[in-house]
């Protein structure tokens, strides 16, 4: 191992100990570790935009210095196409200076324009049209026939399928036939709710098995039209709209605990690889 | 009894959080000098992006594999960079590494240099690295016209027109499948500007915390595979049968859940437990 490894490694820990005292309290140490990433990143990230970028698309080109053997003709039409974006991107910096700040939004303008040009039309088609062509596609083509099915997840999958059907079947059923005044009222209703919930289930399950239907396509259509009924605001959420908003509603709670999981799974991923990276910096003594 | 444990619970909601943080600290710890080794499944879309992966010819053309995640997101992307590019170099596949991102400079520099040395790939014929372009939406489509406008020379200064691997290689048409690893948006980049104008297949390797945003896309069939956070690294490891980092920091990550689920189901059943005393006082104030 090189000398200048374990140097930046040890400089690497100290820096690392210095943010995660601050789980203790606040201090100079923190401090000090976070003002110097923000220094070196804009550092950084200077010198990267400025020799990826501005130095080969602009300063070269425009004043004629030698770059990849190719020598631009001052005054043609790559050199203005160097000039032209390079001074727009300096106008940028014309709001700190308030007489002439209004000429900053030209640039801006520009941008915004380019990339509405370039974006709309790409994103639209993503997240639109091929979203809803996927939403629309028969039921019975999310599971193929012959896939072999993971037992943990039949499990969980038929878990799953109990609890929402239940759940719709009390709001669009039972509720409103039984009632929910009193506790044995509301027992009542949530054992019919899953004895109906659950026939429901086992129907569609073997209308899935027989490859008439998928159980996951009927899910997923049902959680679409409940999310975008509790989304649609034109007419008051009762009766059948209320019901499917309501549907949509648990179908919403389950996506945000699967993005509270993850989100957890990920910061504390970020806390395994610095523990992993101190480690690793004790083993360097050992090695 | 009663009043015993109502007490525990009281103390338990003013609980000091640095003890909490004390117990993740030490929950992360053990696990890497006691390894518990928890199983890792393989989920359906990490093995969709193996297939795609594994379906690539030896020595035919490239993967295009863009790095595009930072030193913070290292922990979750780089493990997933490593096994891709052990699994591509094992395989003989070509590829090309480039980065949206500035800070992706330097991360898939280091990641491709480790795993060129560590498989003895040789720069120039099984790997190139372009380097770092920055206006993402404009460099994903400059790609699908032609790459040279976009990179007219490698990240050290060769013209591409010179170097072996780029011999035939002009756009995403002689590209069978590109992978990028993001902790921002730029794999919906991909998708939206190198899957829905060009056709491209994409796949993605991405931070837990966006893996939620990109499932739409897999039944959609806009991308053909997806891993996501640390748990994805690790199922990408499982299935080249080299285990890394991600399935190092695995054991850890499932002690911590437990952990966190037990805080949960505790905080609620202390809120719930307290809930009537704090009425009375309530009442009584």
């Amino acid at each position: 191992m090189e000398f200048s490894t374990l140097i930046w490694t040890t400089i690497g820990v100290i820096l690392t100990l210095c943010v995660y005292s601050f789980l203790y309290k606040d201090n100079p140490f923190y401090k000090f570790a976070e003002h110097l990433v923000v220094g070196a990143s804009a550092g950084y990230y200077l010198v990267i935009y400025y020799y990826n970028f501005i130095d080969p698309n602009v300063v070269r080109p425009v004043f004629q210095l030698e770059h990849g053997g190719q020598a631009i003709a001052l005054g043609g039409f790559e050199w203005w196409m160097a000039l032209i974006p390079g001074l727009l991107g300096l106008l940028l910096y014309a709001r700190f200076f308030p007489k002439i700040a209004w000429v900053g939004r030209w640039p801006l303008g520009i941008y915004v324009g380019g990339y509405a040009g370039l974006g709309i039309s790409p994103v639209m088609q993503a997240r639109v049209i091929d979203q809803m062509r996927a939403a629309s596609s028969p039921l019975a083509s999310i599971v193929g026939p012959g896939e072999v099915v993971d037992p943990f997840a039949a499990v969980t999958n038929t878990a799953l399928g109990f609890v929402i059907f239940a759940v719709m079947t009390y709001f669009l059923l039972a509720k409103r036939h039984l009632g929910s005044r009193g506790i044995a009222a509301m027992i009542g209703v949530i054992a019919a709710s899953a004895v109906v919930g659950y026939g429901g289930y086992v129907v569609l399950t073997a209308l899935s098995a027989a490859n008439v239907v998928s159980t996951t396509s009927i899910l997923l259509v049902v959680g679409l039209l409940g999310t975008l009924a509790y989304f649609f605001f034109s007419l008051r959420h009762t009766g059948l709209l209320g019901g499917l908003a309501r549907i949509g509603i648990v179908f919403l709670m389950v996506g945000f605990g699967a993005s509270f999981g993850y989100t957890v799974m990920s910061r504390i991923s970020l806390l395994i690889g610095r523990v992993g990276f101190l480690i690793d910096w004790i083993g360097m003594f050992s090695s | 009894m009663a009043s015993s444990m109502t007490r525990f619970f009281e103390r338990f909601l003013k609980i000091d959080r640095r003890w909490i943080f004390l117990a993740i600290a030490i929950a992360v710890v053990i696990p890497f000098f006691a390894p518990l080794g928890l199983p890792v499944d393989v989920t359906p879309p990490v093995q969709r992006l193996y297939d795609a992966v594994d379906e690539l010819e030896a020595g035919g053309a490239p993967l295009l594999l863009s790095i595009d995640y930072t030193p913070a997101t290292s922990p979750e992307l780089e493990p997933m960079s490593t096994a891709i590019l052990r699994h591509v170099f094992e395989k003989g596949v070509r590829v090309i590494v480039m980065t949206l991102h500035p800070a992706g400079y330097g991360m898939a520099e280091s990641a491709i240099l480790r795993a060129a040395e560590e498989a003895g790939a040789e720069y120039g014929e099984d790997l190139v690295y372009l380097g770092f372009q920055p206006g993402t939406s404009a460099v994903i489509l400059g790609l699908g016209v032609n790459i040279t406008n976009v990179f007219p020379e490698d990240a050290y200064g060769t013209p591409l027109s010179e170097i072996p691997l780029m011999e035939g290689i002009r756009n995403y048409d002689d590209i069978p499948l590109l992978i990028s690893l993001a902790g921002w948006s730029a794999s919906e980049a991909w998708v939206y500007f190198a899957h829905q104008p060009y056709g491209q297949r994409v796949g993605g390797g991405v931070t837990a915390v966006m893996a939620t945003d990109l499932y739409p896309y897999l039944d959609s069939g806009q991308l053909v595979g997806l891993l996501g956070g640390m748990r994805g690294a690790a199922e990408y490891e499982v299935l080249i049968g080299r285990p890394g980092s991600g399935a190092r920091g695995m054991d850890s990550q499932s002690v911590i859940h437990l952990i966190i689920i037990l805080l949960i189901v505790l905080g609620n059943v202390a809120y719930f437990a307290t809930r009537r005393q704090r009425k009375l006082a309530g009442e009584g104030t």
